[in-house]
Order: structure tokens, then C-alpha cells, then sequence
């Protein structure tokens, strides 16, 4: 199936390190925000958020607020009489009915209650002050712990308890090896995290002709085209959704937020501009939070520590939950991730998703990934010091070897190809050496210990939409038009959030077209201009964009060559495209250029080949056929287009005195299949590691027991530059046989790894204090917790 | 994150500041670097009406050495401090590359630090450990206040209403004596999770005399008055490390956060003044 997407010649840019597209602008200052929009008669717009974490709402006074010279509107949930709540598709969970302000009641600190806009931000946030909310205050449900109780407060209450989904699979033929041989019991935990993107959510609303035009910062203009249509009154024709440049959306900007909603209803009825720029302490709790995980496995172990079975509990924080789409898919996905890539038929998985009064939580890169992979691979480790036999060992006795592939894992996915031993053997090896050189370097010095651990690790990529809102699934589309001028211009639903995606867009039609790359004009993430796809999630877009733009450019190249035989007279099959012109194979005069061809099919159409349709330009839309939607009865699904494959080694030294853990060497061994951009996938990677990162050592969201948020921006300790390890990557590539190309997503990969391989190496730093690693961040002070005191 | 309306005005001499606000009372604050303030302003944690811009007071810009020490203006900028030489005064110059990054460096004041009062700001603790000078300036003329009285809890000083901090004396050290300044933050440029200064001064390898300061783990820098016996007369060898750290430990009454418990701060105060002592030692 692979062959019906080919470059259709000798490819001049894949592979290549073609310089992504939007550097001069962004390096020079002109890339254009958001917030760098003002139309004239913009009016902007503060939120009235609540202090408290759980209560019910007895009265909202604005009188005070709309006095005020400069205010234009105050508005509360009352006010939006034509707007319906959120939809929700999925029919397997509980709703929560998500309005875009808090009716009746607030589920979280942050939870917006009144709007009010002015002709400034400045004049809107002196009203909003002035804005009097009165609650009743109710008792708030702070953990998962808390939430999975049965006399636990519920936030919702209409439901029967906080379990907005609770899915518990026959678990009988696990049990049944369970209760037949030696099992070991862990629980794990990973924090709650953010993706924290540099430019925070935006979105300025304008009515044009009668028609709604969002600008905003969501990472797919179709799909928030529809949702807007779900929530306003509007047709869907009537709105069109623009996104320009986007300062990094990481998931996080996955969700059609109540601020894009609002300024949009608020621009229909004012009849003028109004924009909704987030500032960073809203960030913190209106913007999506995620992971906050816990995973309980049991295991049937075998004498030489192998895995015969898992029985696994996966339990997912959504804090309120209140957020379209839903965010209880990283579950799903950890659950889906349990096995890693090794050889363990029988393993069961409930999957439970509670709510909390915490910030909602949503889409952030690695998306329930790296909870399984911490899970497991530390599982691993401690069998491995358990049953006394070597960790590197037991991995190898599990991993799935070339000859086992193609393999479907207990969860139903495909692993088509990949280089699982191949990968985790050369981070050992590096892995391995490194760690000799750091215990050599301190040996003699008292206050250091070094360990290294490895975490070697799947990772579904190109995923189904359907997880996440029961709704979309996983097609893309791209349309391609050669002008009378012989230039390209291609349109896809594609996004760029500044990962490098219109590069990539240009490189593949280029490719495919046999055109000059500078001849190809991008246009993404305008709903009016790009045919209907699915944007920026789950690594997908390379494989299955890419996808389309192939089939679009295979139309396109076909009526191409018929053309050009027919001007020149020579068989079709005999013809080559290159560098914007199409001669016979082997000789490049005569030859006839791309702006003859295009002439030809859009203005002298009377020099076309007879019968021929005038017209040079294709639109295709491709989902890949082995993507599974829904679960069979078993639970089984292939979710994602294309597992990609990584193995991680971190070699670090702990300061006995402080607790802090300094990486001296991270090295990663990557496989995300057909390289389309080499340096484009190695800032991913860093990207991707910074994160990881990120969520191991320093970044946390804290809440107290109220509810109360306790993480202001100065406290999420983000990694800056001198954070970060010098990485060594190193590159495999086993293509799919299954994707275009053989394309599998890179977006995640270096997110997954970091916490299993920090955790894995501490343990062994560690190893005389038999600390227990169980949990992530891994800050400071949890560090030299495990550390006895007797040495100050 | 935008602050409520302020009137602001910029005068160029002392007295007019002093007078803007003996004017508006507690509704005016100086403004210095602005690297706390407008923050604070913007949180709508601090509401001032009127802000004062002491930066064009060419008073509080001078810096120079007299017989007493460092005698350094109000405005001078932290970097300007860093870059400068403040010879006699090392633990200064050893401090202030923790502040910060060099950016808040560049427009912070080493007086807005010390009126800021934060407890986990290097200049205070530094001021504390030299035992420094403050002079506040007033329309009735000017007081020295000494930095161990100047301190009066978290983001709290002893400045009088209407009161400017003009300048700080920072006593020199002969160059026999050995300083050391530690501190633990989570990455790069944060504010300390806890902190240590330290001078030192050795006679045939025994501690003359030691001046022993913590921060970050109480509402001001504390002088670390039991550490400070534990080496007093001794030679720093191990014995003398651990009394010291467990003395410090043990006389500091840390505070909670999200980055370390009690504990934990009490063991870093053990571990950095463990580490300083080491430093110094001959
Ligand atoms: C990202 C970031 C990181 C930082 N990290 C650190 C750090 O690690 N360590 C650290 O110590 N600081 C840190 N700071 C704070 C910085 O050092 C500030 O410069 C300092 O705290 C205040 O100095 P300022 O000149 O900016 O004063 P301003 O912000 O202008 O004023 C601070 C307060 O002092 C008052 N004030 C200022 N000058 C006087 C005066 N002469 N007389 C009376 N009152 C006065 C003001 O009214 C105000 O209340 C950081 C700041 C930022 C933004």
C-alpha cells in the first residue's frame, strides 16, 4: 500500500536540510501574533474568575463594573441565552455539560464567571475588580485519591459519583496467572504538569460581511470552526477560523476555550473587534493542565523476573473536566502504552478519570505516554533488583526482536516495524561508557553519587481523533493548484504552531511535483482556504498530511505528464518532472517547462490534449486504513497510524548535601521512521527532552487543601537554556510499510523517555539508601529525603 | 496582569522626592529598578497612586570607597556593583551574580533590594553578614540604621513613612579575611531555596572571628549567632564542620513552601555552610 505515495522522482529536498520557512521572520521580529493583531475599534476583554475552588454562585453584582468610564459590557452566564454548553459525543463517559461561564456553579479556581469588556485591557481589569461575586462554599475534592471515594464530594450532581469515565475490563484470564505464580504490586504517580507555551492563548473576533472571523490560537481551524458552530448561534459557513502565528501550542492549545467562544459572541453582538489576549497568571489556571496520573500494576513474574502477566489500574486527575474537547484520552493512551515493547501477551487495564476542583485538565505532548513509560520501565528496574537479576537483561528477555515483527500488543497496536533491541542496545553501549567515565570523575568526592538508567519505550503516533471527542477521526486533506505561472500553491488543514509544519508541506509537494521548493506557495490554518482536516495532534501531521499532499500531488503529476506528451510527443511513461520542467528520461532537451503545462491547462486550453478537463489542480484527502476508531469487544484498538520507537539513557550525579540531580549525559536513540527534516526532528527531540525534563526535575502544579492553586508562574520552574544536558541523539530509521513513506511522528518521543530514565538512574545513584522512586517531580527536597541524614 | 491607574513623576533631586512624598503619604512609593515593584504592580499587590522615580537623583547614583568602607547610592544598578570593583568588599562581588539574571540585574538598585526586603534576596543577607550602614534619608535629615536593626520581617523594612534608603555602607574587609557565598536555588537565577554568607577570620589556622549569615529560610537573613560559637577558637576541621552545620540547623526556624519543608531547608542551611566553612578554611 505504501507505493500508492511516492515522491514521483528522485527527491531533491526530503531528507535534506531545507531551513524552515518562517526563520527570518521570526528571528527578525515579524512574525505576526495574536496579539500583535488590532484592528481599529478593537475593544478587548477581561475575565472575572473565581477565587474559590467549589461553590455555588448566590449572586453576581455588575452594576459597580459597568459604571465605569470605558466599559462597554458586563456579562455573565445569564446573558448568553443563545449559546448551547459544549457538546459531548462520547457516549461512554458522564458529561459535564461545559458552559463557557461557570452557571449555578464553579468547579475550580479559575472557573470564568463574568466578562467584561472595554475599550482596554487596562479600563477591563479596573471593572473587573469591581465585579461582586457571591458563593456559597462547598467542600473541595483535591486529589484523585479523594475523588475515587465513595462519600467524596461530587462536582457534579447529577452524576453518581466523580468517575466521569470508568471503564473495567473482564479481567479473569490475568487474574487466572496472577493467582498461579510469584506477583509484585507498585504504584506510581506523575505530577501535574503544563505545557507552558511561550506565547500564551488568544483570540480576537471580528464580524466581516456579516460573517464571524476568529482569529485565534487553536491548533485546528476546522474543527474550532464546527465547535463554534455547536456553541453559537451560527451557521458554519458563516465562520471563519484563522490561525497566524502561534507561539507554540504543545496540546494545550488543542481545546476550544470559553474566551474563544466569548470574544466571538461578543464581536456579534457589539459589532466590533474584540480580543482576548490570556496573561500568564491566567495561564496558569484557565490554560489546560495535564498528566496527574496514578498507575497501580500487578504483576505475575517469572523466576528470571520476566513479565507473564499485568493486571494495571490507570487513574487520571481531569481537575473540573470542564473543557472541549475532553481530556480523559491520555488515560485511554497509558492504558494503551502499558506493555511498552516487549513481549507481554496478557495484560489487563482499567481505566478510571475523575474529577477534582483543580484546573481542567487537557492535551499536552507525550499525552498519557509518559505516564506508562515511568510506570513501567521503573516496574521494571525493580523487579529487576527484586528477583536479583540484571536490569539490562530482563529488558533484553522481554524486548520485541526484529523476527517478532510485525507485533500486536496486548492492547491491539500494530507495531508494523520499528528498532526496539537495535535502539536500546546502542544507548546501552553509550549509556554504558559514559556512566564508567562519571564514576570515575567523582569517585572521590564524598558528596556525589552517579548512577545511569534506561528507558527504552513505543510510542503511537497519527492517532484517531475519536479518543478524545467521540466526534472526528483521522483523515487529512490538501489541495494542490499549479498557476498559469508554473508556481504551487498548497493548502492543507495542516497547522503550524512553530514546529516546522509548513516546511515540511513545501518539501513534500515540491518533491512530489518535481517543482523548484521556492515555487510553492503554503496556505494552512484558514478554514476559508484550506480544505476541511484535523490541524496540530498526536505527531500526525507529517505521516498523514503528508500523506495527502501525496495523493493530491500524484493527480496533479499524472495530468502533468499527459500534458507534456502531448505537447511534446513523446510517450507519458517515458517522461521525467525535474526541477520544474518535464523532458524524456535521460534527455533533458526538449523539454517542456511547468509554466507551459499550466498555461496550457488553465488559458490555451485549446492546446490541451483532446477531451482533456482544463485545469491543473487536485484536492486529496488521505486516513490511514489500518487506524482503528473505536474498540473491539475486547477492548483491542490500533488507535494511531504509526508506533515510533526511542531508547533514553540518562547518566547523572545527586549531591547528597542538596538532593539535586545534575544530568551529565543524556543520550537518546530515535526512530521515527522516514527522516523528512533532519534538523526539524532533532529540535523536536530537544524540544520534546526539555519538557520531559521538565516534568521530572522541576515543574509542578500544587494545589492545598482548598483548592487553592499554590504554582504561580515564578514557581513553575520551566528549564531555561543552562537547565538543559548537552543530548546525543542518535538516529535509526525502520520505516512503516504502512504509512506514506514510511513517515512515523517525531512531535512526542523526547517527552516520553525523561522521567522513566531520571528515575531509573537515581535509583541506582541512590541504590545504598534504597530509596523508594515512585513518584515524579524528582525535586530537590524529595530527593534528599531519601538520602539518611548522618552526613551534613 | 496590567496595574491600576498611578500618577508618576521623576524628580532630579532628593529633597523634591522627599517632598512627593511628604505630599501623598502612604499612597506614594519610590520606584527604583522596578524589577519587584512593577511586578507587584501588576499583580494589584501593591496599589501606590503615585510613584516616585528615584532614578534620575544623581545622589543615589554615586558610588565610592571612603575609610568606613563602600559607600554605595541607593540606585546604583546590581550590575553596576558586579562589573565594578568593590575591592575589600569580596563577598559582595561574590554575591551578586546570584541575583537574578544579568537583564533584572541591569535595572535593579542594590537599594531597592535592600528596602524590598525580600527574605530571600542576596543583598540583605550580605548587608547583615558585613554588618552594613543603611541611611535613610528624611525632610528632617538623615539616620543611619544598622542592617541588623533594619530588617523588620518578610518584604518589611524600618524606614519611617516617607523615608528614602540614599545609600549603604558596606564595611571592607582586610584581605586576610575569607568570605563565602553559597546558596541553593532550583535553576539558574531563581530566588534561593536557602542561602549562606560567611567572612572569616584565621589566626595560625584557629576562627578569630566569624560572621555567619542564613537566608531564604525566615522572614529576614539571620546570623547564624550558634554556628558562629561552634567555630569560634577552632581549627575548621571535621568536628568543627558538623558542630557548626548542626548548630545552624538547629537555630533556624525555616518556613514552608512548594520547594522544601522545614527539613529540608535546615538541611541545605547544614549542607551550604558545611560547603562555605570548607571554602574558607586555610
Ligand atoms: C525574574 C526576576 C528574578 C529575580 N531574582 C532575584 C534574586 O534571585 N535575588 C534577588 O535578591 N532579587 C531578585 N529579583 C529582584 C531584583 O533584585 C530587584 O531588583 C530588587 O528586589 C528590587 O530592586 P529594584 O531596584 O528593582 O526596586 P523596585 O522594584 O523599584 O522597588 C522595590 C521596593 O523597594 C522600594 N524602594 C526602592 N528603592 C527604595 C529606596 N531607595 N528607598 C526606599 N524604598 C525603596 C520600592 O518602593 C518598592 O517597594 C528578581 C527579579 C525578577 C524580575
Amino acid at each position: 500500500m505504501a507505493d500508492t505515495f511516492e515522491l514521483g522522482g528522485r527527491p531533491v529536498y526530503t531528507g535534506a536540510h531545507v531551513t524552515r520557512r518562517q526563520d527570518d521572520a521570526l528571528l527578525s521580529g515579524q512574525g505576526t501574533y495574536v496579539a500583535d493583531l488590532r484592528p481599529g475599534g478593537m475593544a478587548e476583554m477581561a475575565v472575572v474568575r473565581s477565587p474559590i475552588a467549589h461553590g455555588r454562585i448566590t449572586a453576581i453584582r455588575t452594576a459597580a463594573a459597568a459604571a465605569v468610564d470605558g466599559v462597554i459590557e458586563v456579562i455573565t452566564a445569564a446573558d448568553l441565552t443563545d449559546v448551547a454548553p459544549y457538546p459531548n459525543f462520547a457516549a461512554y463517559t458522564q458529561t459535564p455539560g461545559t458552559f463557557p461561564l461557570a452557571q449555578d456553579k464553579v468547579r475550580y479556581a479559575g472557573s470564568p464567571v463574568a466578562v467584561v469588556l472595554a475599550e482596554n485591557r487596562y479600563i477591563a481589569e479596573d471593572a473587573a475588580e469591581l465585579v461582586e461575586v457571591d458563593y456559597t462554599e462547598l467542600p473541595a475534592v483535591t486529589s484523585l485519591e479523594a475523588a475515587l471515594e465513595p462519600d467524596s464530594p461530587r462536582l457534579f450532581e447529577d452524576w453518581t459519583n466523580n468517575r466521569l469515565l470508568d471503564l473495567q475490563p473482564d479481567d479473569s484470564e490475568v487474574a487466572a496467572i496472577l493467582a498461579g505464580n510469584r506477583v509484585l504490586r507498585r504504584r506510581y504517580k506523575m505530577g501535574r504538569h503544563t505545557a507552558m507555551p511561550m506565547e500564551t492563548r488568544a483570540a480576537l473576533a471580528e464580524v466581516h460581511n456579516g460573517r464571524l472571523h476568529l482569529w485565534c490560537t487553536n491548533q485546528h481551524a476546522h474543527i474550532a470552526r464546527t465547535t463554534l458552530s455547536y456553541v453559537l448561534p451560527l451557521a458554519e459557513r458563516d465562520i471563519r477560523v484563522v490561525i497566524p502565528y502561534v507561539g507554540g501550542g504543545f496540546g494545550l492549545k488543542q481545546h476550544l476555550y470559553p474566551e474563544d467562544v466569548l470574544v466571538s459572541w461578543l464581536a456579534l453582538r457589539h459589532r466590533r473587534p474584540v480580543r482576548f489576549v490570556e496573561d500568564r497568571a491566567e495561564h496558569m489556571i484557565a490554560a489546560a493542565h495535564a498528566r496527574d496520573h496514578m498507575i497501580d500494576i500487578e504483576a505475575a513474574i517469572a523466576d528470571d523476573g520476566r513479565i507473564l502477566a499485568m493486571r494495571v489500574q490507570v487513574v487520571q486527575d481531569l481537575g473540573s473536566a470542564e473543557i472541549f474537547p475532553g481530556a480523559w484520552c491520555p488515560a485511554l493512551t497509558t492504558a494503551a502504552h502499558m506493555t511498552g515493547p516487549y513481549d507481554i501477551r496478557d495484560c489487563v487495564v482499567s481505566v478510571a478519570a475523575v474529577t477534582t476542583n483543580k484546573t481542567p485538565g487537557g492535551s499536552y505532548r507525550g499525552f498519557g505516554v509518559p505516564e506508562a513509560v515511568f510506570a513501567l520501565e521503573r516496574f521494571i528496574d525493580e523487579i529487576a533488583a527484586e528477583v536479583g537479576v540484571d536490569r539490562l537483561d530482563l529488558r533484553r528477555s522481554m524486548l520485541l526482536q526484529p523476527a517478532d515483527l510485525p507485533y500486536t500488543t496486548a492492547s491491539g497496536a500494530l507495531l508494523d516495524s520499528g528498532s526496539f533491541a537495535e535502539s536500546f542496545e546502542r544507548v546501552v553501549e553509550m549509556g554504558e561508557d559514559a556512566y564508567r567515565q562519571a564514576g570515575a570523575h567523582y569517585r572521590s568526592d564524598p558528596d556525589s553519587r552517579v548512577g545511569v538508567g534506561y528507558a527504552v519505550l513505543f510510542e503511537g503516533v497519527s492517532p484517531t481523533h475519536h479518543g478524545a471527542s467521540a466526534h472526528w477521526m483521522g483523515h487529512e486533506s490538501c489541495t494542490i493548484e499549479v498557476q498559469p505561472d508554473g508556481g504551487v500553491r498548497v493548502a492543507s488543514g495542516v497547522t503550524d504552531q512553530g514546529q516546522g509544519t509548513t516546511t515540511f508541506v513545501a518539501t513534500l509537494t515540491a518533491d512530489a511535483l518535481g517543482v523548484p521548493i521556492e515555487t510553492v506557495r503554503v496556505e494552512l490554518a484558514d478554514s476559508d482556504a484550506t480544505p476541511y482536516g484535523l490541524g496540530a495532534f498526536g505527531s500526525r501531521q507529517a505521516v498523514i498530511g503528508g500523506g495527502a499532499i501525496l495523493l493530491a500531488a500524484a493527480d496533479v503529476r499524472g495530468k502533468v505528464k499527459k500534458i507534456a506528451a502531448h505537447m511534446l510527443e513523446a510517450p507519458e511513461d517515458d517522461l521525467v518532472i525535474e526541477a520544474g520542467r518535464v523532458h524524456v528520461a535521460g534527455s533533458p532537451v526538449p523539454a517542456v517547462t511547468m509554466a507551459e503545462i499550466a498555461t496550457t491547462a488553465v488559458i490555451r486550453t485549446i492546446d490541451l490534449p483532446p477531451g482533456m478537463e482544463p485545469g491543473l489542480e487536485a484536492t486529496a484527502r488521505y486516513e490511514p486504513e489500518l487506524m482503528e476508531h473505536t474498540p473491539d469487544e475486547k477492548g483491542r484498538i490500533n488507535a494511531n497510524a504509526a508506533y515510533a520507537n526511542a531508547a533514553h539513557a540518562a547518566v547523572i550525579r545527586v549531591d547528597l548535601g542538596t538532593g539535586e540531580i545534575e544530568i551529565l549525559d543524556y543520550i537518546l536513540a530515535h526512530d521515527c521512521g522516514r527522516v523528512i527534516n533532519p534538523p526539524i526532528v532533532d529540535g523536536q527531540i530537544w524540544g520534546g527532552i526539555a519538557q520531559g525534563l521538565g516534568g521530572t526535575l522541576y515543574e509542578d502544579l500544587c494545589f492545598n487543601d482548598l483548592g487553592q492553586p499554590q504554582t504561580a508562574f515564578m514557581d513553575y520552574l520551566v528549564p531555561s537554556a543552562v537547565e538543559m544536558p548537552d543530548v546525543v541523539i542518535e538516529h535509526f530509521e525502520s520505516p512503516s510499510p504502512n504509512t506514506p513513506l514510511g513517515m512515523k511522528g517525531v512531535g512526542e518521543g523526547g517527552t516520553v523517555g525523561p522521567a522513566a530514565a531520571i528515575g531509573n538512574a537515581l535509583a541506582q545513584a541512590l541504590a545504598e539508601f534504597s530509596p523508594q522512586i515512585h513518584e515524579t517531580p524528582l525535586s530537590p527536597a524529595v530527593v534528599r529525603a531519601m538520602i539518611p541524614d548522618q552526613r551534613t | 496582569m496590567k496595574p491600576p491607574p498611578f500618577a508618576y513623576c521623576r524628580p532630579h533631586s532628593l529633597d523634591e522626592a522627599l517632598e512627593f512624598l511628604a505630599e501623598h503619604g502612604d499612597e506614594a512609593r519610590p520606584l527604583a529598578g522596578g524589577q519587584s515593584l512593577v511586578p507587584m504592580l501588576n499583580h494589584r499587590l501593591a496599589r501606590p497612586t503615585v510613584l516616585v522615580d528615584i532614578g534620575a537623583i544623581g545622589d543615589l547614583q554615586r558610588m565610592d570607597r571612603n575609610e568606613s568602607g563602600w559607600r554605595i547610592g541607593a540606585t546604583v544598578t546590581q550590575r553596576r556593583v558586579e562589573r565594578e570593583s568593590t575591592e575589600g568588599c569580596d563577598l559582595l562581588r561574590l554575591a551578586m551574580p546570584f541575583i537574578g539574571h544579568r537583564q533584572i540585574r541591569a535595572r535593579g538598585t542594590v537599594g531597592g533590594s535592600i528596602a524590598h526586603a525580600d527574605p530571600a534576596a542576596e543583598l540583605p543577607a550580605v548587608a547583615l553578614t558585613l554588618d552594613a550602614t543603611m541611611v535613610a534619608a528624611g525632610l528632617d535629615g538623615q539616620r543611619e540604621i544598622p542592617a541588623a536593626e533594619f530588617f523588620a520581617g518578610p518584604y518589611m523594612n524600618s524606614l519611617e513613612e516617607g523615608e528614602i534608603l540614599s545609600h549603604v555602607t558596606f564595611p571592607t574587609v582586610p584581605p586576610t579575611t575569607r568570605c563565602s557565598f553559597r546558596e541553593f536555588a532550583r535553576r539558574k537565577g531563581d530566588f534561593a531555596v536557602a542561602g549562606v554568607a560567611a567572612t572569616v577570620d584565621f589566626e595560625d589556622g584557629s576562627v578569630t572571628a566569624a560572621s555567619l549569615t542564613a537566608f531564604a529560610v525566615g522572614s529576614n537573613p539571620v546570623r547564624l549567632t550558634g554556628a558562629e560559637a561552634a567555630v569560634a577558637g577552632r581549627h575548621l576541621d571535621e568536628a568543627a564542620l558538623i558542630d557548626s552545620a548542626e548548630a545552624a540547623a538547629a537555630e533556624i526556624e525555616p518556613w514552608d513552601d512548594i520547594h522544601g519543608s522545614p527539613q529540608y531547608r535546615r538541611q541545605l542551611v547544614a549542607a551550604l555552610l558545611r560547603r562555605a566553612l570548607q571554602e574558607v578554611a586555610p
